[in-house]
């Protein structure tokens, strides 16, 4: 903008305003409330003195704060990669021009579709260990012999999450990548073609390289979808068994709303923000080298 | 002008740093106490969260209120998630209500947090108080004084196939020994002898306390020789595969459920379930006994607490309170609500639960039913309960390890 007209910035105001309002106020009250000392009591007598990091160090001697950090991480790197994957996978093929193609596309939307917590309670019945359809299936086909405890046990009950969210997540990173792929110029293909290129040398030399804008933000995007997940968690395995799925919403869930150790609840939260940030500061990074490049 | 930009925005920044900072000293001297209406009643606020039952309450409070001309009592719904948070927001700016309903393990924490009155006295005077059943009667105690009265109570039982039993020709377990003979005759290809809830919530530990004060076991003596003994219990069903391993995330909707697509011979769960087993499976035959014992039979309580605030008019909430726990009005009410009243007298004079099959079992188990706690800390205590199950569940730790590390993380907290 030019400069000594700043009455401009006026009109920006409403918007500020209410970005402040309603993303900010919270925010703010958040990391206030996690350098304060605020329980059910001291909620009750008025009495919130600040105590500054105490929280953060009274988190990391949680029982299972440690493995929550961890599982969270392992839980949206692993949905992160297998659902872009997947997904970048099913929009190579849906973007073959054939037949029933668009309806196909639309009925993997579906899973996307479905409420989580709906998602949460199938997938927990078909990964029941009897009678559940996973163990029936691979059973049948003779892949194993005994039923796998999909969530009873602590070694695999994260992956059976993770696999739970990948089925949720790709429809999301199908379409924003189909989505990109549309939007690919044709010539550079046909150029390639003439000079003798095939499928491989066209997929990683000319799609993957024109497709990063689009892959950086399926990434972004699906990062933080992923690393906030509560419902799939709470409602599958709510944590257990021991604290194996535990994560830093469901921990922060259980410190502020069963225990009400607010700030406490508030530290955890705060966590899962900077995190958040960080990864968002590193993107924005990427794109603006993107784009002066 | 890039500095006048930046100047206003931090300005707008850092007020809204110091309004969020400000927000909680704002206190406000208005009492929500002491306020009598036009026609010269006291009245009396009370909160509850009953939503299937709201218009039943609405008519027991005017009954109340046409009855006599002192008090008015009016009701306030506050979700039950909420209404912890917002008693202690009303407890800082001075606008409680006066009369507020609870779950009976919150009651402790309450009464800790300095919300409630002191009614010890009241208790103790009232003639019939001694009708009351004890343990919901000692849900109200916190460092051995009364801050409220039980309201509603209900307790967990053994529910039962009929039809598989009389196939194999057994009758439903009284014992442990039995319970687990049943459990693993009556399992086969695609069902289950028995379904408890171990999920990691409260439910997992509400479904353990049978099992441990069977055994002559306590919350606070978890490293003990009968802790031990109820929890092995439980592993060594899961071990000889007379439960499924999916208990672990089971909750006991989820009980329900297979138990009415008949999984699972047998369960252990609450009267609430009874109306949706009709439901989901009506030509199912089932039966409830009281959950088989060790040393004694035993179960445990849930419900509510009704609980009278440190700034009300005592004397006047009281009478309510008297009023609504007569038996004429708590029968109507838990009747209505689907628990079990609180009372002896009310139990074993009313013909309702008396003559329904399934209600009727519930009345000697109610008489039997431990409270959790009473602890103001009790979602603490109940997290390293369900730990220790999980844990030695899973084999993640022998019984004995996970019950005194959870014996040890209770030390602390008590």
């Amino acid at each position: 903008m030019k400069k000594g007209r700043w009455g401009e910035y006026l009109f920006i105001y409403p918007a500020v305003i209410f970005m402040l309002l309603l993303i900010g106020y919270p925010l703010i009250y958040n990391i206030i409330l996690s350098f304060q000392d605020v329980d059910l009591n001291s909620l009750a007598t008025g009495d919130k003195h600040f105590v500054w990091f105490d929280n953060y160090k009274a988190l990391a001697d949680q029982d299972g704060f440690g493995i929550s950090v961890w599982n969270t991480i392992v839980y949206t790197l692993g949905s992160v990669v297998f659902q872009v994957v997947i997904g970048f996978l099913l929009a190579l093929f849906f973007s073959m021009k054939f037949k029933l193609a668009s309806f196909l596309r639309g009925v993997v939307m579906i899973s996307w579709l479905i409420p989580l917590t709906i998602t949460a309670l199938l997938y927990k019945f078909m990964m029941g260990s009897g009678e559940g359809i996973f163990n029936q299936m691979l059973m049948g086909i003779g892949f194993i012999d005994d039923p796998i405890q999909w969530l009873s046990n602590p070694d695999i009950a994260l992956w059976s999450v993770i696999i739970a969210n990948i089925w949720v997540g790709i429809p999301f990173n199908m379409l924003l990548l189909s989505t990109g792929l549309s939007n690919l110029p044709e010539d550079v293909y046909e150029s390639a073609s003439l000079d003798g290129a095939n499928w491989f040398q066209k997929l990683f030399k000319i799609t993957i390289p024109l497709l990063r804008p689009v892959l950086l933000v399926v990434l972004m995007l699906g990062f933080i979808y992923t690393f906030k997940v509560f419902d799939l968690v709470f409602v599958m395995t709510g944590g257990g068994p021991i604290n194996s799925t535990e994560v830093l919403s469901t921990i922060a869930y259980r410190l502020s709303f069963n225990e009400f150790q607010f700030s406490l609840g508030a530290a955890a939260a705060n966590i899962l923000f900077i995190i958040l940030l960080f990864v968002s500061v590193i993107y924005l990074f990427m794109i603006n080298k993107d784009e002066e490049a | 002008m890039k500095k006048g930009w930046l100047l206003s925005f931090t300005s707008l920044l850092l007020f809204f740093m110091l309004s969020a900072c400000g927000g909680g000293s704002s206190i406000t001297e208005e009492s929500g106490t002491d306020t009598e209406t036009a026609d010269g009643k006291q009245e009396i606020l009370l909160w509850h969260y009953y939503t299937g039952s709201e218009e039943y309450l609405t008519e027991l409070l005017d009954k109340f209120n046409e009855s006599q001309d002192e008090v008015h009592v009016k009701s306030e719904y506050v979700p039950f998630s909420d209404i912890k948070k917002q008693l202690s927001i009303g407890s800082a700016g001075g606008n409680l209500p006066d009369i507020i309903i609870s779950d009976t393990v919150d009651n402790a924490s309450l009464a800790s947090m300095g919300v409630l009155a002191d009614i010890t006295e009241k208790v103790e005077d009232w003639e019939q108080t001694e009708n009351f059943l004890d343990s919901p009667l000692q849900s109200t105690v916190y460092e051995g004084k009364h801050y409220g009265m039980p309201l509603t109570s209900n307790a967990l039982g053994l529910f039962y196939n009929k039809g598989m039993f009389e196939k194999a020709g057994m009758e439903p377990p009284e014992t442990w020994e039995e319970l687990k003979k049943a459990a693993a005759e009556l399992t086969t290809e695609d069902r289950k002898g028995l379904g408890i809830s171990a999920v990691k919530s409260e439910e997992a530990t509400f479904q353990f306390y049978p099992f441990l004060y069977s055994a002559g076991g306590d919350y606070q003596h978890l490293e003990s020789e009968e802790a031990k003994k109820a929890l092995s219990l439980i592993k060594d069903m899961l071990d000889n595969d007379s439960m499924s391993e999916d208990i672990l995330s089971s909750t006991q909707d989820d009980l329900a459920t297979k138990f009415s697509s008949e999984q699972l011979a047998m369960m252990v769960n609450g009267p609430w379930m009874i109306e949706r087993l009709q439901e989901n499976n009506p030509d199912m035959d089932f039966g409830i006994v009281p959950i088989p014992k060790d040393k004694q039979v035993s179960s445990v309580l849930g419900g509510d607490n009704i609980e009278i605030t440190k700034e009300a008019n005592v004397d006047a909430a009281w009478e309510f309170l008297t009023w609504l726990l007569a038996p004429e009005q708590i029968e109507g009410f838990t009747k209505n609500t689907g628990y079990f009243p609180p009372r002896q007298d009310v139990l074993n004079d009313s013909d309702y639960w008396k003559n329904d099959d399934y209600l009727q079992a519930f009345i000697p188990i109610m008489e039997v039913a431990e409270a959790r706690g009473p602890s103001p800390d009790w979602p603490k205590i109940s997290e390293a309960i369900q730990i220790a199950i999980q844990e030695s569940l899973t084999d993640s730790k022998p019984v004995e390890e996970a019950l005194s590390d959870a014996a040890a993380k209770v030390e602390e907290v008590e």
